[in-house]
């Protein structure tokens, strides 16, 4: 576990401080943490000076496009991938650390695992690369499987199961050893609606228990269900980070409800420089530049209308991961250009 | 428990092929058929005669020359007589009257005569007897050092020195080459008037059935045929020819196929993240994975070689235990194999390549090992000549690279000194190979191992997946 003072940072880098959580005697719990992380495969740079901290018992989402970086953050402080540059450490160690790993699950993206293991084998197979006793093996295996619903094909080939079945058994052994960490990339892929459901309750048990979740995904509508904290990465740099509430809380609208048959002054208020429109059964109505909600309840209260609804709008995950990638990686999809020099053109014949 | 961990996903991945099960499968037909067959002594009469048979055959320089030449003369064994009252042939002490029949011939030899009353016809042949020398021609060919010119059959021979302690000395060298027995007794009878040689001679007893001359039968005695060899031989010919050349080189062929998955089905996308994600080096994930291969291959290797070992001594009674070691020379040989194939798997992640890598490698190894073998057994022969940078390309290339060759040839020194008598070594040229040391043949080899191993490790380590 890595113990940082003060607003979160050691001394010993120069990095933007990060607004985390602080414990009661002044010391932030830092289980994974990026200073400056880059990564160049040839003339390719797919992490671009990433810097990031994740706290002790938060789950943490990942988001980016594909070829943003995401898995090749990931594989950095697995060791799977060498940094270029940059400082990362991993439950305060520096990465590549095998004590660190110890302490880690992990579920990538497109696993293959091999085939001819059963459900029960593979478990006892990453048991024992973690050092698992044997008798703790055999007690954790069926309670694994079962969380997983999958005790009632322990014994059947892998080759056998449906890519769901595949992505509850990857979640066992992410979770088998009992890690403090437990990094997920794209989970619930494959899984139906039902083991959605049950994916996202075990990610909020595990979070109870203190368990630190760095979760990759696509789907923005669950990393919005269950994550605290995310980044947006694009091509190869953070361009966003924060705690979900702030980052989709949509500044001046508000959506208004009033009681049955009874009609807003629309036109009194778009005078006043408000901007309204319907909004289902409601109304959705913005505030201009340094305005309050105030006078338009002041103005409702006048004309004895009661309100019966008013929330501060907020913005979908989605509709915010849209818009700052968008802004900055309009056409990310574009193939680059292959080489530098100017390509000659054809010759006419 | 890491190790055993992956040892078990080892034997798991191989398990789910159907080519062990074939592998397990023809250890076992091997077992069985080594365990149909038995042996049946050849009763005395029958075993004298084809052994004094072979006495036709003779190596010069008292028997340890190379170069064989047949000898022309009849041989007999008559009035035997068992002077003991053991009940089993090779036991049994004997007396009897050997004879070698002087009347043979030389052989034809092209001699020149004119025909009555004119020119000699082209290619007339005419065949001039030399009765009567044949014998004594053996007896000093056998006594003195044979040039090359002395090995053709139609050159006779000095018998000049020929004298009756020479050739007592040598009936009993011919009893000891072709025959494994020792002679009690022998008495040169008086020459017979027609030339014919007599021997009155007593034979001893073996101490065991390994040297007398055994008929063999196979599939539980369902075929018998007559083919005597001594006992000895037959398990030589078992445990050498049978399981520790053919078996061991298909073995090792299926084996390098199947082994050869093992690391690009680990290095797969998807796969090897996994891996790399636990507490553990990558370098130990290599090891292990190259003992997990190898641990294969002993496995197999104990149950064909423990298992024929097995039958053939309760078959024969023959306990030789210097075959039980092909089960290590066969996993160091395999060891030597699989290193290349691990090396060539995590360059390219290609199973193909590392099978091809390997058997290519393997060729080349046995190519070098005749190649050097060869020439060793003529580097002294004046009458050839081969360049000497000939051998200096040889030795280096020898030098270098492992010694498989060596190996086999050390693994089948095991095989001789269990189971042949020093008459059946001279015969197969055994008693003069000049085997190469264990300690240079296993540091050469084990060195080659480590850089191959060594280069596999960095290259998986320093690589991103």
């Amino acid at each position: 576990m890595r113990l940082t003072p003060g607003v979160g940072r050691q001394a010993t880098y120069n990095a933007p401080p990060c607004p985390t959580p602080t414990l009661a005697e002044g010391w932030l719990v830092s289980v994974i943490e990026t200073v400056d992380l880059r990564k160049n495969y040839r003339r390719i740079q797919a992490l671009k000076g990433v810097s990031l901290q994740v706290q002790k018992g938060e789950i943490y989402g990942l988001l980016g496009q594909n070829g943003a970086g995401k898995s090749t953050l990931v594989k950095i402080l697995l060791g799977i991938v060498r940094r270029s540059e940059g400082e990362a450490y991993l439950l305060g160690q520096p990465i590549g650390d095998a004590t660190a790993r110890k302490r880690v699950g992990y579920l990538p993206e497109d696993h293959r695992f091999p085939e001819y293991h059963s459900a029960n084998s593979l478990l006892e197979f990453y048991a024992g690369l973690y050092g698992v006793p044997r008798v703790e093996r055999r007690r954790r295996i069926p309670e694994m499987l079962a969380l997983v619903g999958l005790k009632g094909r322990s014994d059947s080939k892998i080759r056998t199961y449906s890519k769901g079945m595949k992505q509850r058994l990857g979640l066992a052994q992410a979770m088998f050893h009992d890690p403090d960490v437990i990094i997920l990339d794209e989970p619930t892929d494959g899984v139906d609606p039902v083991g959605r459901r049950e994916i996202r309750a075990i990610m909020q048990t595990l979070k109870e228990q203190g368990k630190t979740i760095f979760l990759n995904s696509h789907l923005l509508g669950e990393v919005e269900l269950v994550c605290d904290r995310v980044a947006i990465l694009a091509r190869g740099e953070m361009i966003r980070e924060g705690d979900i509430k702030t980052l989709t809380k949509q500044k001046g609208t508000f959506q208004i409800g009033l009681a049955e048959g009874q009609t807003l002054p629309q036109a009194e208020l778009v005078e006043k420089g408000y901007s309204v429109r319907p909004d289902g059964l409601y109304w959705e109505i913005g505030m201009p530049d340094g305005q309050a909600l105030d006078p338009v309840v002041d103005l409702l209260r006048d004309r004895k209308l009661s309100l019966r609804h008013l929330i501060e709008k907020r913005q979908s995950l989605e509709d915010l991961f849209m818009e700052t990638v968008e802004a900055a990686e309009p056409g990310v999809d574009a193939p680059a250009p292959r080489r530098d020099r100017p390509t000659r053109p054809r010759e006419r014949r | 428990m890491k190790f055993l961990a992956i040892l078990k996903d080892s034997v798991r991945e191989a398990l789910d092929g159907w080519v062990i099960y074939v592998m397990l499968g023809m250890s076992l037909i091997l077992v069985l058929f080594v365990a149909s067959f038995s042996v049946e002594p050849v009763p005395a009469d029958e075993a004298f005669r084809d052994i004094t048979r072979s006495f036709v055959t003779v190596y010069p320089q008292r028997g340890q020359g190379t170069f064989a030449r047949p000898f022309m003369y009849g041989i007999e064994v008559k009035e035997l007589t068992k002077t003991n009252d053991a009940s089993a042939p090779q036991a049994g002490d004997y007396r009897f009257l050997l004879r070698f029949d002087n009347q043979g011939f030389s052989p034809p030899k092209r001699v020149s005569s004119p025909a009555p009353g004119g020119e000699p016809p082209v290619n007339e042949k005419k065949i001039e007897s030399a009765p009567g020398t044949q014998f004594r021609q053996a007896v000093a060919y056998w006594s003195r050092p044979a040039d090359f010119d002395q090995v053709r059959m139609n050159k006779d021979i000095d018998t000049a020195g020929v004298n009756d302690e020479l050739v007592l000395e040598f009936v009993r060298d011919q009893f000891m080459t072709h025959g494994n027995m020792e002679i009690a007794k022998i008495v040169h009878r008086p020459p017979a008037p027609d030339g014919d040689e007599e021997f009155e001679v007593e034979t001893k007893g073996l101490k065991g059935a390994r040297g007398w001359p055994h008929n063999p039968s196979l599939f539980f005695g369902l075929w018998s045929f007559r083919m005597p060899l001594t006992l000895g031989m037959w398990v030589y010919m078992i445990e050498s020819t049978l399981v520790s050349d053919i078996g061991a080189t298909i073995a090792l062929l299926v084996s390098i196929v199947i082994t050869a998955f093992f690391i690009p089905n680990m290095m797969r996308k998807g796969s090897i993240d996994l891996l790399l994600s636990k507490p553990m080096h990558r370098v130990t994930l290599v090891i292990y994975k190259y003992i997990g291969g190898m641990t294969f291959v002993f496995i197999n290797t104990s149950i064909a070689v423990g298992g024929v070992w097995l039958v053939i001594g309760l078959r024969t009674g023959v306990w030789g235990t210097g075959f039980l070691w092909s089960i290590l020379a066969v996993t160091f040989y395999f060891a030597i194999l699989y290193a290349v194939s691990t090396l060539a798997a995590v360059l390219t992640r290609n199973a193909i390549v590392a099978i091809l890598a390997t058997t290519f490698f393997w060729g080349t190894m046995f190519v070098v090992g005749f190649v050097h073998n060869r020439l060793e057994k003529v580097r002294e022969d004046k009458t050839l000549e081969i360049p000497r940078s000939v051998y200096r390309v040889t030795d280096t290339v020898n030098a270098i690279l492992p010694r498989t060759t060596d190996l086999d040839n050390l693994m089948n020194k095991w095989i001789v000194d269990d189971n042949l008598d020093p008459g059946e070594r001279r015969l197969l040229g055994k008693d003069k190979y000049t085997y190469p040391h264990w300690g240079e043949v296993l540091g050469v080899s084990g060195l080659y191992i480590a850089v191959m191993l060594g280069l596999s490790c960095w290259r998986f380590s320093t690589r991103d997946y």
